[in-house]
């Protein structure tokens, strides 16, 4: 994730390379495989931020610096729990059709539709005047640096001298932070590291509330930014000083498959003025899983002195992929050459006459899987299963947007539940001889469109807002709506040809709808 | 000119009621109720309810960043607030003439269309920042807030409070 800044080439727009990491990765449509995504985990005292790495460049280029608001300890994090996560909780839009009509045994039906290996580096010392270092340490593949300053422009001129890729107008973006007496995170690469290596970070800290330091990412935002955050905690989650959105579901490419879906959220946050998020999902957080005992029996790999044999105990084994993994195993036996990584993973015995792995020691590999992705996975779901509430929360953002940092809060007096799965209803109506004669499609809140032509099923001309209820929410009662479009949205439909007149399709078919009730056959297929 | 605070109450329920299946617009006439008028009180105050004097909470934002006070703030007959809007906090102790925060935006306003602000614009919270500040050399202040809210043609309106800065 672009939290900060990912800043090497001022141009650079880091490409989303591990929005969905892993040989496992099995997205199903619409999820955004580039969007930003976040997870925050909240006990009451601490909050555990860990942030999607993504970056495309120049190993020596990347450079990450984010403010946070006290002293933090730093892990590597594992994509695994990114991908579960956002497959786990995708709106779906599902078309139902109900058909009528047509001949008779004709069928009509269509579907549309840092545990991590961190060791304390050198002792830190202060460095040049205006600069405190906290900390230092290597996490994972990176190079960290735990600090506080003085001035914006004193530590971007630090980072800069330690080698960090900085461009010079971020002093001025730091200033409001270092005021505060912030801490801020800066990573860079590990000398023996590449971008191939970058994973996720994982950081903890004393905090009252979970919030993105999104003016820091307007520095490199493409526009229309897409920012899942996933908020894990004892009930649902919701934007303390952005606004919420209730999307309009007429918004929705039904016939499609909901496929603009992104599209659809950035009219709605930008009728918003620029500053909201839609909730995805609020329900349980026990929506995935990302460990569990037995899922891999470390025991069992040490006794696998076949690089082979040890290899498919993995990849077999249920446990979600993730570019860690993935890089894990490949180091302890490397794909044979001409092989790419994830063909050779998807089936190593495949490959078993080919492989070269002479110093292959289950022990080493075993211990370094059960310390680099096993504990990092295992914490990852002790975090799932000690809160009660996901609640997953969408918006895109341009950088002219990025002007206040959002927080979030927990709400228990809101609903608890923001359902996955969203319907409507395609009604077909076919004469006798198998023409379509009239087509609409109802909305789950009763609302229909009528389509002048049954061929052309398409909302695209329909005048209606993207947003159909805009509410201000805090932590507790049930918010304050600020617009209500449900109005508007209604009139649209009717406008549309939902029945207000009689020139409308629906009532010139209206007599031939009387006479082929009596032989049609009803169907509704979900 | 900017005119000075404007307090505001017209209802809109009467413009807004469903009207069969006349097509009868949701949104309010944001762009031409009314004069031009700001309101402006802190975030947990309801407008209306901020008296002279009264606390003004101030804290550190979650994840970081220079102490901020959390308002909001509802604008009347200034057209074309959805477009764009350049909003500017500026806040002063006038113990001291000493300057505690001077705080740009550029947002894109809401027109309600429900509840009390219906037919005002409406935004997400302003945040006045204090940089260069400390909770401690806050606490106690005076604080005498001023908002002035513009549109891209540059037509506004400006309002002003003071309070007492008293840590969330």
């Amino acid at each position: 994730m672009r939290w900060s800044i990912l800043l090497a080439a001022a141009a650079l727009f880091p490409a989303r390379a591990l929005a969905c990491g892993g040989m496992f990765c099995d997205a199903i449509a619409p999820v955004d495989q580039s969007a930003e995504r976040i997870i925050f985990s909240f006990d009451g005292a601490y909050l555990d931020t860990e942030v999607q790495i993504s970056y495309s460049g120049q190993d020596d280029d990347f450079a990450w610096v984010v403010p946070v608001p006290a002293e933090p300890e730093l892990f590597e994090s594992n994509d695994a729990i990114f991908t579960q996560l956002a497959n786990a909780t995708i709106p779906s839009f599902t078309l139902l059709s109900d058909y009528t009509g047509g001949p008779i045994g004709c069928g009509g039906m269509e579907d549309a539709g840092m545990s991590a290996d961190s060791a304390m580096a050198a002792p830190m010392e202060d460095g040049s005047a205006g600069v405190s270092v906290v900390s230092t340490e290597t996490v994972g593949p990176y190079d960290t640096v735990v600090l506080q300053a003085t001035d914006g422009d004193v530590l971007v001129q630090w980072l800069q001298d330690q080698g960090y890729t900085l461009p010079d107008t971020l002093g001025a973006a730091l200033d409001p932070y270092v005021a505060a007496g912030q801490y801020f995170v800066a990573l860079k690469l590990s000398s023996d590291k590449d971008v191939g290596d970058l994973a996720p970070l994982r950081m903890r800290y004393a905090a009252t509330a979970a919030s993105i330091p999104i003016q820091l990412t307007a520095v490199a935002a493409v526009p229309d930014l897409p920012i899942e955050v996933f908020l894990l905690g004892p009930s649902r989650a919701v934007p303390d000083n952005y606004l919420h959105v209730e999307l309009n579901e007429a918004a929705i490419d039904w016939y499609n498959g909901g496929t603009n879906y992104r599209d659809a959220v950035a009219k709605a946050v930008d009728e918003a003025g620029g500053q909201a998020f839609v909730t995805d999902y609020v329900g349980p957080a026990a929506v995935t899983t990302v460990w569990s005992q037995g899922m891999v029996d470390p025991q069992y790999l040490l006794s696998l002195t076949d690089p082979i044999q040890w290899l498919e105990s993995i990849v077999y084994s249920g446990l979600p992929g993730s570019s860690q993994l993935n890089a894990l195993l490949v180091r302890y036996v490397p794909a044979p050459p001409g092989v790419d990584n994830a063909t050779f993973l998807s089936c190593p015995s495949c490959y078993s006459g080919q492989v070269s792995a002479p110093d292959f020691d289950p022990v080493v590999a075993t211990a370094a899987l059960q310390e680099e992705v096993l504990t990092v996975m295992q914490e990852q779901q002790e975090r799932l299963d000690a809160a009660t509430t996901l609640t997953r929360m969408f918006t895109t953002m341009d950088a002219s947007e990025m002007t206040a940092d959002p927080f979030f809060v927990f709400n228990s007096d809101l609903p608890q539940e923001v359902a996955l799965q969203h319907v409507a209803t395609d009604h077909l109506h076919e004469s006798l001889t198998g023409n379509v004669t009239s087509r609409s499609l109802e909305l789950a809140d009763g609302r229909t469109f009528r389509f002048a032509d049954p061929d052309v099923p398409s909302l695209a001309g329909v005048d209606t807002p993207a947003a159909l209820v805009i509410s201000d929410l805090s932590a507790s009662g049930e918010g304050t709506p600020v617009f209500d479009g449900t109005g508007d949205a209604e009139a649209a439909a009717s406008a549309f040809g939902g029945g207000c007149t009689t020139t409308d399709s629906a009532g010139a078919f209206a007599p031939l709808l009387v006479l082929v009730a009596g032989v049609a056959r009803r169907r509704k297929v979900s | 000119m900017i005119p000075r605070i404007v307090r505001f109450g017209t209802s809109l329920g009467a413009l807004l009621g469903a009207g069969g299946c006349a097509v009868q617009p949701d949104r309010a006439p944001c762009d031409t109720l009314g004069d031009p008028g700001l309101e402006i009180a802190p975030a947990d105050v309801d407008f209306g309810d901020f008296q002279a004097g009264d606390p003004l909470l101030y804290g550190n934002p979650p994840q970081g960043g220079a102490p901020y006070s959390p308002f909001h703030a509802r604008v009347t007959g200034v057209p074309d607030l959805d477009d764009g809007a350049s909003i500017t906090l500026h806040a002063v102790d006038p113990t001291d003439d000493a300057l505690l925060g001077d705080t740009p935006y550029e947002v894109r306003l809401v027109c309600a269309n429900v509840g009390d602000s219906a037919g005002q614009w409406l935004g997400t919270d302003l945040h006045q920042r204090f940089n260069g500040w400390t909770l401690d050399d806050l606490e106690g202040r005076t604080m005498d807030l001023t908002l002035t809210i513009a549109n891209q043609a540059g037509d506004g309106v400006e309002a002003s409070l003071q309070g007492v800065l008293t840590r969330m």
